[in-house]
């Protein structure tokens, strides 16, 4: 069994790949749909897992070093990618606003596409965007799907990540989401204001990546003529190459937390769908200079309180280790079980200490699959 | 078989004191009897080993290149047929019943390893780390499982695990937790219908495995019994198969495996020692040959002796006792009566004797580290025993060491109890340790230091 040992994904990359995979991709095969969507939740499954059926060479190889902005753009050659965003924002009174953002492509364009039917084999890309807030009238959730050529896609000259009118512009000194949700407008730009933490010059066929653990947010949000001005921080996930895909065993809950000293944590729970055997959380600190402690499994304990009946997840979390001692409280959450790809996400306010001294924070908490007890 | 069974049914009746089971499960300390093998075909057996699904679980293939996406050449052996041939030599790859092809360990995991740039099928694996928690790792090999064929053969796999993943992680990289995975096993097991059991169906063994160094297969050419305490009695063939059962749900599976099970004892038997493969310094090596004939070859074998299959009791050998202790203490015995119920042996498979059998020496210079718990990490130690580390690790990457003929290690001053940090703590050897204790096996003690250099020179020529 020591052949197991090489499955132990070393240093910052594990967590940063397997927190970086978001939600998506990891949410289970039926099972737990309503049948709002069912039927296209295993067509889209299908297409994705048949898209990406270009056999054990998908990895991508060869020495790779972080460059920005050139990473935060598209790599086409890898099989798969993810663009994910957390953000935990206020509004001018001090109300708290969570945004999140999972954009996946799955599959390459295969050559010659310029002929090829829009619904011939070619990627697929998904978006899911989520607003929590205490205002209902402020809350919203869409999924987007596209297989059609020219709908999604992306400009490496313009710096340029679309579906629809989602778009996510790069540059050297920032990023700039725009999402239009129902009759909402949001516009938010990110400034990293922390190093990337991502592997260096490794020549390994796993994913690569890299997550930015803290970057400053200012926009607004715009809504039947008002508009509504947002600071605060987020964090931002990349991933690309042979990454884990949707109709697997596992189900996992992902914490992303800022917290007021200037720390993140971000903490992802493994455990199997049928409910045997036993969890693993792994995660990372990121101390308020930026540096990241790896937290294998076991380092923090992480209990969930009892499930809550209106939101589908627990109320409440306590993480503890590592000098941390928190306790998590759900202040919303929507729930997107009509997604092809159900995931669950939910607003976070934390409070507790980090080395002894009090902190309070901002979170999300993404469920993919399972209820998060 | 069924033979032997017969004339001990006899023999009770003779003694008229016999237990119910008519066994008690032991054997005496002193010399192994003769038992007549199923006979076998050496060739048939090594394509059976490297090409057959004995163990019928394991991931699934898609999801195994996402792991491991390359074989390292060096990792690849001869005979293997399909996509075995592009596999590591520990992995054996099969199509389940649902179309799934699936990638298992085989029994090279723990019976093939390097040394001096040559993989040995046989030798022992004395770095296998045994030490994490399995069931984290095969959750992490869930991340690219995909559609549900795959993941029923995922989670049959991960079921497994979970059931004697408590029972198998050893202190100490390098150290080998397999007689308690198998006791963990029979434990989920029933004996009669083989069908597993989420819960354990009797009290599995104790949560801390014994630790063990894999022994040689080659050793088995000479050896009535199998394992150090001689615990595996009868047919040889069958009972090795234990080490197989992690899937085997029934019978007809079990049988299946057995069909071939002759052939791969009769490979394993067949297997010789490799050659030392530097130069020896014969005259030297003559002088060490006296030395051994005169205080080795009668507990060994070997220049002129036959190899004696000799036990040698616990209080006479003095090598440290937990391992043959538990063995015959009773507090293995409902194993031993599992196995007796079971398709895996009968009612005298399993009959340790309270002592160690002492192996044949042929390519021991290749069997560091030394004894049953393989405390010992060279030769040179094992005969000095004063000079034997308390606390000791190997040199990373790893490196033979032809004078102390052995791994390069190096002294620690302490132990695990004072090494904070757990991956350096579980690379360090601890003989303070319960069942990792150094002493005994004196032989050579009051050697001259040009002695003790000759005795080394003439066993790397066995
Ligand atoms: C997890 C590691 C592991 C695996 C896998 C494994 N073995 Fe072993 N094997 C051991 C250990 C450890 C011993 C020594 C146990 C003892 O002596 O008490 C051993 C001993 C043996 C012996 C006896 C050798 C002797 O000199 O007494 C034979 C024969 C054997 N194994 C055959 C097999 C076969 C056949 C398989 C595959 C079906 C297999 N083993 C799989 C670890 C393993
Ligand atoms: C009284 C019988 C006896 C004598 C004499 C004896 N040995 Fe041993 N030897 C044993 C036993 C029993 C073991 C197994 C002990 C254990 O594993 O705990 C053993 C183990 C060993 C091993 C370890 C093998 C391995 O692969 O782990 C070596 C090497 C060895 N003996 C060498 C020698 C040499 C050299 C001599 C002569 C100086 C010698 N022995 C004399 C009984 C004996």
């Amino acid at each position: 069994m020591t052949w197991l040992a090489r499955l132990r994904v070393g240093g910052i990359v594990g967590v940063v790949i397997l927190a970086g995979i978001g939600s998506v991709l990891l949410a289970p095969r039926g099972g737990e749909t309503p049948a709002a969507r069912g039927a296209d939740q295993g067509q889209v499954i299908e297409a994705l897992v048949a898209s990406l059926d270009d056999g054990p060479n998908g990895a991508i190889t060869g020495p790779w070093d972080l460059e920005l902005p050139r990473d935060y753009g598209a790599h086409p050659d890898a099989p798969a990618e993810t663009w994910s965003v957390v953000a935990h924002l206020t509004d001018p009174q001090g109300r708290p606003l969570s945004v999140n953002l999972v954009l996946t492509r799955v599959g390459r364009t295969h050559g010659g596409d310029a002929e090829a039917t829009p619904w011939g084999p070619g990627p697929v890309h998904i978006a899911q965007a989520t607003i929590n807030a205490a205002d209902p009238g402020l809350r919203a959730s869409e999924e987007r799907i596209s297989r059609a050529r020219g709908a999604a896609g992306h400009d490496v000259a313009a710096g340029e990540i679309w579906l629809d009118d989602w778009t996510l512009e790069y540059g050297t000194d920032a990023l700039d989401l725009t999402l239009r949700l129902s009759d909402q407008l949001l516009r938010l730009r990110l400034e990293p204001r922390k190093t990337p933490l991502a592997p260096t010059g490794e020549d390994t066929a796993g994913p690569r990546g890299f997550a930015i653990p803290r970057l400053a947010v200012s926009g607004s949000l715009e809504t039947a003529g008002t508009v509504l001005e947002l600071g605060g921080t987020a964090w931002l996930d990349r991933l690309w190459g042979e990454i884990p895909l949707p109709g697997g065993p596992l189900v996992r809950d992902r914490l992303v937390l800022h917290l007021s000293d200037g720390a993140e944590l971000s903490l992802l729970r493994t455990r199997r769908r049928d409910g045997r055997g036993i969890a693993t959380v792994d995660g990372v600190l990121v101390g308020p200079d930026g540096g990241a402690t790896l937290l294998e499994d076991g380092a923090v304990d992480l209990t969930s309180g009892p499930l809550q009946e209106d939101s589908a997840m627990p109320g409440s979390w306590r993480i503890a280790g590592e000098g941390l001692d928190l306790r998590v409280t759900l202040l919303g959450a929507s729930g997107q079980e009509g997604f092809a790809l159900p995931v669950r996400v939910g607003q976070l306010e934390v409070e507790g200490t980090r080395q002894g001294m009090p902190v309070e924070g901002a979170g999300t908490v993404l469920l993919s699959g399972g209820d998060g007890t | 078989m069924r033979a032997r069974a017969g004339l001990l049914i006899a023999a009770c009746l003779l003694a008229a004191a016999c237990r119910e089971e008519g066994t008690d499960y032991r054997s005496e300390t002193g010399v192994v009897p003769a038992t007549e093998q199923r006979p076998g075909d050496p060739e048939a057996g090594y394509a059976a080993l490297v090409n057959a699904p004995y163990v019928s679980c394991g991931i699934p293939h898609d999801a195994f290149t996402r792991v491991l996406p390359e074989t390292d050449p060096a990792d690849l052996l001869p005979g293997r047929e399909g996509l075995n041939a592009e596999l590591p030599y520990a992995f054996t790859a099969h199509e389940n019943a649902e179309g799934v092809t699936i990638v298992s360990s085989n029994c090279l995991t723990c019976h093939a390893a390097e040394i001096e740039g040559e993989l040995i099928v046989g030798l022992g694996n004395e770095f296998a780390d045994f030490t994490q928690d399995p069931r984290r790792l095969v959750l992490q090999s869930g991340n690219f499982v995909r559609g549900d064929a795959e993941t029923r053969a995922w989670e049959r796999w991960a079921d497994r695990v979970d059931g004697i993943a408590p029972y198998i992680r050893t202190a100490t990289v390098g150290v080998n937790p397999a007689t308690n995975l198998t006791w963990a096993l029979m434990a989920h097991r029933d004996p009669e219908t083989l069908e597993w059991s989420a819960e354990p169906l009797m009290e599995p063994p104790q949560a801390e495995p014994l630790p063990i160094s894999v022994p040689p297969w080659w050793g088995m050419r000479d050896k009535e019994a199998m394992f150090y305490t001689t615990v595996g009695r009868g047919d040889h063939s069958t009972f090795m198969l234990l080490a197989s059962m992690l899937c085997v749900d029934s019978v007809e599976e079990f049988e299946a495996v057995d069909a071939y099970a002759d052939d791969i004892r009769a490979y394993i038997a067949s297997l010789e020692a490799p050659v030392y493969p530097h130069p020896i310094d014969e005259d030297r090596a003559a002088l060490g040959a006296a030395i051994y004939a005169r205080g080795c070859a009668t507990c060994h074998g070997g220049q002129g002796t036959d190899y004696p299959n000799l036990v040698v009791p616990l209080d006479e050998i003095g090598t440290d006792a937990a391992y043959a202790t538990a063995a015959t203490d009773g507090s293995r015995d409902r194993f031993y009566e599992w196995i007796a119920r079971s398709p895996y042996g009968d009612a005298e498979s399993a009959a340790p004797a309270p002592g160690y059998i002492a192996p044949p020496l042929d390519g021991v210079w290749a069997t560091a580290p030394y004894l049953h718990n393989g405390s010992v990490p060279s030769l040179e130690t094992l005969l000095s025993p004063e000079d034997r580390p308390r606390y000791w690790r190997h040199v990373l990457p790893r490196a033979y060491d032809r004078e102390a003929v052995g791994w390069r290690f190096e002294v620690l001053d302490e132990g695990q109890a004072a090494e904070p940090d757990p991956e350096l703590r579980r690379r360090i050897y601890d003989t303070t340790r319960h069942g990792y204790g150094n002493g005994g096996h004196v032989h050579g003690a009051d050697l001259s230091a040009e002695e003790r250099a000759a005795l080394i020179e003439y066993l790397k020529t066995l």
